[in-house]
């Protein structure tokens, strides 16, 4: 086609300049061959920039002075029943680069990467409401209440995914008892920062911010109830709630609110950010329950990261034993 | 602009460009299997990856015709059929993958997921639809089915 142009005039092209055949099929190939090397790489760019999987690597401080005697750890009198999960521990590559942390992105696989800057350094965790001692914590006055404890948790996921993480912390109840809580308080409710500086996801509407949960007060006080400040030996990374996160292992994950600023004792069910967002799918106590499906799917099995394939999921994640009696005689299917 | 008239060869090449790009997505997404590099939740990864890109050859085989026509540019009629056909191919992929790893080739559980996840038979039907278009798009079938060439 190129050629054409040329052809036409010819007649008034001494034969030495016209292009011999051959080098003209030669410059051809080699144009096309170009072409196609560049498509397939740009090509291969964009799909390489477009879906990355996550792949940050995670280096927050060891933590110092953690406790992981197995299952004699935990306050004296307390029962320690169903810290420690023997089942093989979900990689800590997988742990923090698939995170649902909306106040980063909704993009499970991105919220390592925008998190890796996040300072959670100074903090404070606002301690009142309904309590003798109402009081304001630096957050590293809330980590020296007690030595940080090595729990194997299973961690299910509303989405239908499961993990096995070895958090670092101490029971909840240790905080609350430390402020002296009053009889009428029923409940507590939790807060997370609102700062779009930090958490770019913020400047979207996506949920109300800021982020709100609660428990009952019979489940905030359960030892399985956990104040986390690490994973893995570590100090939590941002993705993962940085510097102060809540763990309710017969929950599903959206339970565990992160990033605390705020904890306020209540007496009556404080408002949680997904009921808020989709009444007719998320209730207060979004306990883990196989036979309860989500209106838009079926709770009846979960995927193991790390491990591949569907398992059967666990009345209240498997911890039953330690959690069924906080829920006698509540029809489960109501209160969802 | 003229409608650049492009001779045997230029489309032969211009189809094997079309074709080969089209396949380097899917070339990337099981290069990354094989070498464990799709992320915490590999299965996930790859029913999102594929049904994503069944929906962009959808799109590009779907604009072909009215570009061609906005443009004048005919020529760009000749590489539909293989946007179509990778449209299809990543259907079948991302249905197959849901199929084999997220259901674990359980049919009664695939079958009742679906019907929960209502969005599911929108793909499923959108799988159906694609698949005798699939089928008749062989050149014989064209000349049999199609109008006189």
């Amino acid at each position: 086609m190129m050629a054409k142009g040329t052809q036409g005039t010819g007649g008034k092209i001494p034969s030495n300049e016209v292009t011999p055949e051959t080098v003209y099929l030669n410059r051809r190939l080699f144009m096309r061959a170009g072409l196609l090397a560049g498509t397939v790489v740009a090509t291969s760019v964009a799909y390489r920039k477009l879906n990355r999987a996550g792949n940050e690597v995670v280096d927050t401080k060891k933590l110092a002075g953690l406790v992981t005697g197995g299952p004699t750890t935990g306050p004296a009198g307390v029962s320690t029943a169903g810290f420690h999960t023997d089942e093989a521990q979900t990689p800590l590559a997988s742990v923090t680069n698939y995170n649902n942390f909306y106040e980063f992105t909704t993009n499970k696989e991105g919220v390592a990467a925008l998190a890796k800057d996040f300072v959670a350094r100074p903090w404070t965790v606002e301690v009142g409401g309904l309590v003798g001692k109402p009081r304001t914590f630096d957050v590293d006055d809330i980590l020296k209440l007690s030595a940080p404890e090595e729990r194997v948790y299973r961690m299910r996921c509303v989405e239908g995914w499961s993990m096995v993480i070895p958090w670092a912390g101490f029971s909840l109840s240790v905080l609350l008892n430390a402020v002296e809580p009053m009889s009428d308080a029923k409940y507590v409710a939790f807060e997370t920062l609102v700062d779009a500086k930090r958490f770019p996801g913020q400047k979207r509407d996506v949920l109300d911010w800021p982020y709100v949960e609660g428990l009952r007060m019979d489940e905030a006080m359960h030892p399985l109830t956990l104040l986390a400040s690490g994973l893995y030996g570590r100090e939590l990374p941002g993705q993962n709630g940085a510097p102060l996160r809540l763990v309710t292992p017969w929950k599903y994950g959206f339970k565990g609110i992160k990033s605390i600023i705020r904890i306020t004792l209540v007496d009556k069910e404080p408002p949680t950010t997904w009921n808020k967002s989709a009444p007719n799918e998320y209730g207060f106590f979004a306990n883990v329950n196989p036979a309860v499906d989500h209106p838009r799917w079926s709770q009846a099995t979960e995927e193991r990261i790390g491990v591949g394939g569907r398992r059967p999921t666990l009345m209240f994640n498997g911890y039953a034993e330690q959690v069924g009696q906080l829920y006698s005689g509540m029809d489960l299917r109501k209160y969802i | 602009m003229n409608e650049i008239r492009l001779d045997k060869s230029a489309i032969r090449f211009g189809k094997g460009l079309v074709l080969l790009n089209g396949a380097v997505p899917a070339i990337l997404l099981a290069w990354d299997a094989y070498n464990h590099r799709l992320g915490a939740n590999p299965t996930n990864f790859a029913i999102r990856t594929t049904g994503f890109l069944a929906l962009i050859f959808l799109l590009l085989s779907l604009v072909v015709t009215p570009a061609a026509k906005v443009s004048g540019q005919n020529w760009l009629g000749h590489f539909r059929r293989s946007l179509g056909l990778y449209a299809f191919f990543h259907t079948c992929a991302h249905f197959t993958l849901f199929f084999w790893f997220d259901r674990g080739a359980n049919v009664s559980s695939t079958l009742s997921e679906m019907w929960l996840r209502k969005y599911l038979l929108v793909g499923a039907t959108g799988l159906i639809l694609m698949a005798p278009l699939a089928v008749t798009s062989t050149n014989a079938a064209i000349r049999r089915l199609g109008p006189k060439r």
